[in-house]
């Protein structure tokens, strides 16, 4: 058919995703010296989820994984994304790199010069997708605007919320459940992984936070 | 810095002034200091006050929601007073039950959506670096020195990124960091500038409530808007219906002027109950108007309202998906930030840090 939208689809204006957490900077020391001048991607961040005092300050980095808004109503319902920092269309990338390659140093940190995310040498690709799709798919249950949220969230209107007030008394509404679940199994992974997961409640998900050593 | 005189405050004082009504910028010092999240809150410009012990909040300004309120119960008190009574022997008792309990679910909603959280999110999540500065609730440095000079903050973060929407790949959504906030806020989201915080979905931030309208008390305001509209419609036709009955021929009045003087209270309702309705009605049309594309105030005013060729990617292009949305489906969700818990020494979220230069 003469579809004017395949026609003419230019695919060069199409948006591509890519973790806006991160960003280029000049401001290093080259491990190895040489004369090109390079940027390195900041790919890992001070860890802010403990004191700034403490130990695990000092010995810990945090890995940003941003959101995703390619999902549906991604304004009510939070996802993250479960592409492998640095693997996204348009990341910062070198052809067949697999691996974070440290380049330069940066206030005591290693970077390297493309967004691969360090991530990797400390958990394999498939638990983490894994882990960040069961987290999305406790997040889908928790606020996707149908079923059981809607019917609670109407009866709390139509009783005044008196509904919500009596039912915490025994247990939570069906989305706080949810959520409570999602943390238990965060705690769970967190046991048997050298990563430590964030709950993405605890940024307001805006982030899921890895922590590593 | 606590003189022999304030060394001991009274339990009533320290009930008062840490847990029925909570400044963070006047915390009494207990025992060791404050202890929960609400009460140590140090970033300038804070404006808002906690009721019983964290629970509800306000914000500091004209206390207009305390006049919405008193008229709303006044209104109320009138209908009971004056109509509840007749109506409940002439014609039903259905007719008072029927008008309490809309009175009821509007007087709810309308304390839900102006003491709950609009949605705010947590400061200082994503800092790009490690800060040099910190300062208190005073904007003193207290860390750091004022000529420390502020590390190279990144270029990337002052741009607004527009990244790929569910189904439209070529417009998108955008993401912007909040310089205040020090985070990279979710589209949609706002930062208020009454109440120095970002929320979530912002819609406005309503004087009337004296709170934020975001995506966590946005249903409460609607049902509020509407119910509010509905109870005033109510008393306006009872009222009138109440003062026109001499017209029918099994009453012993003649007159309008004989109807009044026999219900004054009746008539003094029916002329608040107009003029009460006045602006709810006008705000429900408006948001009606909003919900049916699920548009926020904010985004008709910044985006649509000067650029007609504004592309809304959040509409459904449904107007009954996008009411459901709007005022059914959306799950209230949990706190970002829980004002009640214990607050940890050298959290991050709590510090006064300089806005992103």
């Amino acid at each position: 058919m003469n579809n004017p939208d395949v026609k003419y689809e230019v695919n060069d204006n199409k948006l591509k995703f890519f973790n806006y957490h991160e960003y280029l900077t000049k401001d290093y020391k080259p491990l190895e010296p040489t004369d090109v001048e390079k940027s390195v991607v900041i790919t890992h961040f001070m860890n802010n989820h403990v004191s700034k005092d403490s130990l695990a300050f000092k010995t810990t980095r945090i890995i940003r994984i941003p959101r995703t808004f390619e999902t549906q109503y991604p304004d009510l319902v939070p996802q993250f994304s479960t592409i492998i920092p640095g693997e996204e269309p348009a990341a910062i990338q070198t052809p067949d790199q697999t691996n974070f390659q440290p380049v330069g140093e940066c206030n005591d940190q290693k970077y390297g010069d493309t967004s691969m995310t360090p991530l990797l040498n400390y958990i394999d690709r498939e638990s983490l997708k894994s882990i960040i799709e069961t987290v999305n798919q406790y997040l889908v249950r928790a606020y996707h605007p149908s079923g059981i949220n809607a019917f609670e969230s109407m009866i709390d209107i139509f009783t005044g919320t008196l509904y919500t007030k009596i039912l915490t008394i025994f247990t939570d509404t069906y989305s706080k459940r949810q959520l409570k679940s999602m943390n238990a199994y965060i705690n769970t992974v967190n046991e048997d992984s050298t990563v430590k997961f964030y709950s993405p409640v605890t940024t307001g998900f805006t982030s899921v936070r890895n922590q590593v050593g | 810095m606590s003189d022999s005189k304030n060394a001991n405050p009274k339990w009533w004082h320290i009930l008062i002034t840490n847990w029925i009504i909570a400044d963070p910028n006047y915390m009494l010092e207990v025992n060791g200091g404050p202890s929960r999240n609400y009460q140590v809150q140090k970033y300038s410009n804070m404006k808002h006050l906690y009721l019983f012990g964290g629970r509800l909040r306000t914000v500091k300004q004209l206390p207009l929601n305390l006049i919405v309120g008193g008229l709303m119960i006044l209104l109320g008190i009138l209908f009971w007073i004056f109509e509840a009574s007749w109506f409940w022997h002439k014609l039903s008792p259905a007719i008072p039950i029927v008008f309490s309990y809309c009175w009821f679910i509007s007087f709810t909603m309308f304390i839900k959506a102006a003491t709950s959280d609009p949605g705010i999110l947590p400061r200082n999540m994503h800092l790009p670096n490690y800060p040099t500065r910190i300062k208190d609730e005073d904007d003193k440095t207290i860390e750091g020195s004022s000529s420390d000079p502020i590390v190279a903050n990144p270029d990337e973060y002052f741009n607004t990124i527009t990244l790929p929407y569910y189904d439209d790949k070529y417009n998108g959504v955008n993401v912007k960091y909040c310089t205040t906030c020090h985070i990279w806020r979710p589209p949609r989201s706002s930062h208020c500038g009454v109440c120095n915080v970002c929320v979530v979905n912002h819609d406005h931030h309503c004087i009337y409530i004296n709170n934020c309208v975001g995506l966590r008390n946005y249903k409460y305001f609607l049902w509020f808007v509407l119910f509010t509209v509905i109870s005033n419609i109510y008393v306006t036709v009872t009222t009138f219906v109440h003062i026109f009955h001499y017209l029918s021929t099994d009453s012993n009045l003649k007159s309008f002027k004989h109807s009044i003087e026999t219900y004054p209270g009746t008539f003094v309702t029916l002329i608040l109950s107009i003029l009460t309705l006045i602006y709810p009605l006008s705000i429900l049309i408006i948001h009606i108007c909003l919900t049916s594309q699920n548009l926020t105030t904010r985004e008709y005013l910044n985006n649509v309202r000067p650029n007609k060729n504004f592309v809304h990617v959040f509409d459904t292009h449904s107007m009954l998906k996008n009411f459901y949305i709007t005022w059914i489906g959306r799950s209230r969700g949990v706190s970002s930030f829980r004002l009640r818990d214990q607050s940890m020494a050298g959290d991050i979220r709590l510090e006064n840090l300089p806005p992103l230069e």
